[in-house]
């Protein structure tokens, strides 16, 4: 038995459980995340640096202190631990039947991705003094890890198509709609919470009924369910129809708890990273991303200079094009 | 905040232009075509650019406001009659020493051959009597040529002056200056200089900001051509500056400054037109107060045309030396006493006679005093408050236009580029054979529509014959009528006169009326009233004893024929509104019945949903257009009027004995200056005649113009346009037939690229949408 946090601390991330604990509350979903960023660091650190250059990178360049204590480069974070890590990962992968994401499968890709340049990836480690010694067993760790997520995808198909995934789905919609009438959100400014509880409904049960579906309009149709609660219960909160005010925004990010603040910025940027290696139009999320990663200071400045998020942005657009951010990656 | 939330717009708007520029599409031709547009839109938007012109009266001050906001001596200011060609002063950061630029010397050179050659005939010249003239005289004959550019204060003064003098003696000479060659702004002498006052504006010190200086509008010799330049010019204008003489203006009638502000204010509309109420430091203390001269102004010299806040008293004098002043001051740390306008500066800014050596010696070592001076002096100037208002204004019209020019644009390339992925999309995913026959359905489409244009150019044309003909019998009927209704006007006075005047020889009240001041002309008369009615009913001649009643009742007569011109041109105004109305109606009939199935077969060829432009909403705003057109006229006709009157020698003797327009140069034969002044009514009438065919001439080169260039080239841009957007569909479809039969693409991938594309540029539309909503609300605002 494995859980989530022994593959984080066997990646070596320098996270304490207690903030995890901490930030699961609300983002439901972090440990998942962080274990794919580790897994996706192992095969980003070997890839050509231009690559992944148009992505943004969610740490060290951030910092995120306040979750992992202190900031040490991720290329030491990763090539230490890619055995242990990945290990930790393929356990954890296979006995997690208690806890089913959308996150799973997005690990699978990678690892699909991993033994498919695995060839320039050992390279990249052999050159590396102190892994060279162990490419060997690296090869082995990416040949079993490849084929322990494709069976872990098999078995996530079928218990798919075995249980009602579509109540599944429904019921993660019904309790993001009670955390959030039950103010479980309300640390966050609205545009915050409305980011924050469509993640959670995405990540898990949500996001892989909507993969499922294969027909469009059904597809449409649990995405203007998604809207249509939302609406409902944020019409309540503000003026759907009256624009976001950024600096309004800005000030009450600044406020925030750091930690949750460096939870949003973990979150969205990797959300970000995945939408434009997707060659996709990031709105919503980026500007989560930049209001969340950036000082107080520059927020401002820096929406100014980013030509794909609209000045004008009222709620009910935010709503809809966060949704769409979500759904369609 | 107002400015704040432009800025957002504007920000917006590059932020969606830079969008689109990465989403154009792969093909060379296209992507370079969108690219250079794209890229164009934004430098205008980066770099705005506008003008403020300066108009007013002979010697108000014009040049000395310009020269105060510069903080430079860049135009001649002084005494006599100067500024006779516009000129443009352009804010460029960095450009601490003023530089002109003359972009056409040929002109200029030709006229100075022409003076030269007219010296040597020794012409009679008041103007080469004074020591000016003998100074000019001596500069251009000397080794005297014109070159491109002049740097430096000193040079461009010099230059202007004696390009000043030179336009002046031309007139003398009887030699027509080339002012037609000046009538592009582009043309016109240009300084480029850093302006003191924007130096510290950070927001719109970036921007291009130009002030044209204008020649005195009682310039009236010449005025026919000069008055063309002004007027392109001030179409070109965000805002106008009317300068007036305030202590001159408010003692004189209320009819002058209207006229003046009646005669620009169209081309900006109220809302963009100042008038600075100059000279107060020349007004007495009880009247200085600038409420007082708000009210005024707006109130009783305007009748409320224009609000109080647009009114602003000011003393370009003042606000001219303490900036000449404070430049110095920062320059070297103190004032050079000898700098040759260093007298003027001592009156103005320290009240005290600087050719005095003692009171010079008290500043010479008291360069504290002089700053405090200096600001004390700006600050009584009012400029500061003035200036950012009007600039300010100017800005913020300026970069509304070129904000919605650029959003427009955007809004149809985005549509283009998403109907163009739509195009992708289905092109992708029908066989091939399908996209070859709808390629060849749309071949035949384009040549319908091409012949479809042709077929609407040609009506159009037709129409505009009709048309002309229309307006010919209107004009000669209305010309005629209103003739005739001037002269019994001028009829009727003789009786009247008559009537009045057997009752009892009454003194006349100084009534504004001008039946009153067209009896007192006469009443004050020395001979006695029977003899000279009835010399005025033989001869159709009118006496007067004062230069003055003479003037009074031209004027008088002017206004009438002014009226009566103006409604003719409005009567014509409506029938041709009628017309075009018509015409479009005719047009968009054939466009509902012959177009519109063209553009459905379109549709269905290039696939669904495709959103093409239909030609009627186009057509509603060229209705305005027209109106606009013809208001424009009627303001040249009143001017135009004038001027030709004058220059027709309608004034006969009078000419040269009633010197009303304040222009010395015109009393060139000073022997036959008598105390008789006459009017004849033949020359009324013949002035009449020509005032109106001149109308007549305008109104038909005008509509003609109008049909031409406005509505029948409107609907063939438009067709054109729309030809072209078809043919590149085709193309598109074309290629992608070609690629798919070479099977070198990836279909799958393409698809979903389309697809992602459709998504971003919909994202694009909406974004538009919102930025042009949000414009027009600040700008309903503003
Ligand atoms: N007292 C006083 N004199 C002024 C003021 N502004 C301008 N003047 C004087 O008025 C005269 C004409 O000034 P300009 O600036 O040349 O006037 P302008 O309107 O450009 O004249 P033209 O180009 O000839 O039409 C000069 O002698 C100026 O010194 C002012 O505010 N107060
Ligand atoms: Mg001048």
């Amino acid at each position: 038995m494995s859980n989530n946090f022994d593959v984080i601390r066997a990646f070596n991330i320098p996270v304490e459980a207690e903030t995890i604990n901490q930030i699961q509350e609300t983002h439901r979903y972090i440990s998942d995340k962080l274990i794919l960023d580790a897994v996706n660091g192992v095969n980003v650190v070997a890839r050509d640096f231009h690559e992944v250059n148009k992505s943004r990178q969610s740490f060290p360049e951030r910092m995120l202190d306040n979750i992992f204590g202190c900031s040490k480069k991720r290329q030491d974070l990763i090539n230490e631990n890619v055995i242990e890590g990945l290990n930790a990962c393929t356990q954890w992968l296979r006995d997690h039947d208690k806890h089913i994401s959308r996150i799973d499968q997005k690990i699978s890709l990678v690892a699909n991705e991993l033994s498919r340049t695995q060839d320039e990836i050992l390279k990249f480690y052999s050159q590396h003094q102190k892994l060279k010694n162990s490419v060997n067993e690296l090869s082995k760790v990416f040949f079993q890890f490849e084929i322990n997520t494709s069976e872990r995808i098999l078995y996530l198909n079928d218990y798919v198509r075995r249980i009602d995934i579509r109540t599944k789905a429904m019921d993660s919609l019904d309790l993001e709609l009670s955390r959030l009438n039950s103010n479980k959100y309300n640390h966050l400014a609205i545009p915050l919470q409305i980011y924050t509880a469509l993640d959670n409904i995405k990540s898990g049960y949500g996001g892989i009924y909507y993969d499922t579906l294969t027909n469009e309009k059904e597809k449409n149709e649990f995405q203007e369910r998604i809207e249509n609660e939302f609406m409902v219960h944020f019409k309540e909160k503000c003026d759907l129809t009256s624009f976001i005010n950024y600096s309004q925004l800005a000030e009450e990010v600044a406020i925030l708890q750091p930690i949750q603040k460096d939870a949003l910025a973990f979150i969205s940027t990797q959300h970000y990273n995945a939408i434009v290696t997707n060659y996709g139009y990031s709105e919503a999320t980026d500007l989560v991303s930049i209001l969340t990663s950036s000082s107080k200071y520059n927020v401002l400045q820096e929406l100014d200079k980013r030509s794909n998020i609209t000045n004008f942005f009222t709620y009910e657009d935010y709503l809809k094009t966060t949704l769409q951010e979500h759904l369609k990656v | 905040m107002h400015s704040n939330n432009i800025h957002h717009v504007q920000n917006e708007t590059l932020k969606i232009l830079e969008e689109t520029q990465t989403i154009l599409p792969k093909t060379q031709e296209l992507e370079k075509m969108y690219k250079e547009i794209l890229d164009n839109e934004k430098l205008k938007l980066n770099h705005l650019e506008y003008v403020i012109a300066v108009v007013g009266t002979v010697k108000a001050g014009k040049s000395t406001t310009i020269n105060a906001i510069v903080g430079k001596e860049v135009l001649p200011h002084r005494t006599e009659a100067m500024t006779s060609l516009p000129t443009l002063i352009t804010h460029t950061l960095g450009q601490v020493e003023p530089i002109l630029k003359l972009p056409k010397i040929e002109p200029l050179e030709m006229l100075l051959t022409d003076i030269k050659q007219k010296l040597k005939e020794n012409i009679k010249s008041n103007f080469l009597k004074t020591d000016e003239g003998q100074e000019f005289k001596k500069i251009i004959t000397s080794n005297f040529s014109f070159s491109a550019s002049y740097s430096g204060e000193k040079n461009i003064f010099e230059f202007l002056r004696t390009l000043n003098d030179m336009m002046r003696i031309a007139k003398e000479l009887d030699l027509h200056p080339p002012f037609k060659e000046f009538e592009n702004v582009d043309q016109l002498p240009r300084i480029e200089v850093e302006f003191k006052y924007l130096k510290g504006e950070e927001a719109i010190s970036q921007a291009r900001l130009s002030l044209l200086d204008t020649p005195g509008t009682n310039e009236y010799k010449h005025s026919e051509y000069l008055n063309e330049i002004l007027t392109s010019q001030l179409k070109k204008a965000s805002s106008v500056v009317l300068v007036i003489n305030y202590p001159q203006i408010s003692s004189s009638a209320s009819g002058d400054l209207q006229e003046r502000f009646s005669q620009t204010v169209d081309f900006v509309g109220k809302e963009h037109m100042f008038v600075f109420a100059n000279q107060i430091d020349n007004v007495d203390k009880k009247d200085a107060d600038p409420e007082k001269i708000k009210n005024n102004i707006a109130e009783n010299k305007l009748d409320g045309n224009i609000s109080k806040d647009h009114v602003f008293p000011i003393s370009a004098k003042k606000a001219f030396f303490s900036q000449l002043g404070l430049t110095e001051l920062e320059k070297h740390g103190k004032i050079d006493l000898e700098l040759p306008w260093i007298e003027d500066f001592g009156k103005t800014i320290l009240g005290s006679n600087l050719e005095d050596e003692e009171e010079k010696e008290e500043y010479k070592n008291n360069v504290e005093k002089v700053r405090k001076r200096c600001y004390k002096a700006w600050e009584n100037s009012l400029f500061q408050t003035t200036l950012n208002v009007v600039i300010a204004n100017a800005h913020a019209k300026a970069s509304f236009q070129s904000i919605q020019g650029t959003l427009n644009k955007l809004a149809q390339i985005i549509n283009e580029l998403q109907n163009s992925f739509k195009i992708q999309e289905s092109a992708l995913s029908q066989t091939i054979e399908k996209l070859k026959k709808d390629i060849d359905t749309l071949q035949k489409d384009i040549e319908q529509m091409k012949s479809i244009s042709q077929k609407l150019t040609q009506q159009v044309g037709e129409h505009l014959k009709e048309i002309k003909a229309e307006l010919d019998d209107l004009m000669n009927s209305e010309l005629s009528t209103a003739s005739a209704k001037i002269m019994t006007i001028f009829e009727e006075q003789e009786d009247k006169l008559q009537l009045e005047n057997k009752e009892k020889e009454k003194v006349v009240k100084n009534d504004q009326g001008l039946l009153k001041i067209f009896f007192k002309s006469i009443i004050i008369g020395k001979k006695s009233f029977p003899r000279r009615l009835e010399e005025l009913k033989q001869n159709g001649t009118l006496t007067f004893r004062e230069k003055k009643d003479a003037s009074e009742f031209m004027k008088s007569m002017i206004k009438i024929a002014q009226q009566l011109t103006l409604k003719i041109i409005e009567d014509i105004e409506t029938k041709f509104i009628e017309k075009s109305t018509d015409l479009l109606e005719s047009i968009n009939d054939s466009i509902n019945s012959e177009l519109e199935k063209v553009i459905e077969d379109i549709k269905s060829s290039l696939g669904t949903n495709i959103n093409l432009e239909f030609p009627k909403i186009a057509f509603q705003t060229n209705n305005l257009n027209v109106k606009k057109n013809f208001n424009g006229m009627i303001k040249t006709k009143k001017i135009e009027r004038t001027q030709y009157v004058e220059q027709d020698g309608f004034w006969g003797s009078v000419k040269r004995t009633i010197d009303c327009f304040d222009c010395n140069w015109g009393l060139d034969e000073k022997t036959i200056y008598e105390d008789e002044i006459i009017i004849v009514k033949k020359d009324l009438e013949e002035a009449l005649k020509k005032l109106f065919d001149t109308v007549l001439k305008t109104v038909l080169e005008n509509s003609h113009t109008l049909y031409t260039n406005t509505i029948s080239l409107a609907v063939k841009t438009l067709l054109d346009n729309l030809i072209v957007e078809i043919e590149n569909y085709r193309e598109e479809k074309l290629a992608i037939t070609k690629k798919r039969e070479a099977d070198t693409i990836n279909t799958k991938d393409e698809i979903v690229s389309a697809q992602r594309l459709q998504k971003t540029t919909a994202r694009l539309q909406k974004r538009t949408e919102v930025a042009q909503t949000m414009l027009l609300k600040e700008m309903s605002h503003a």
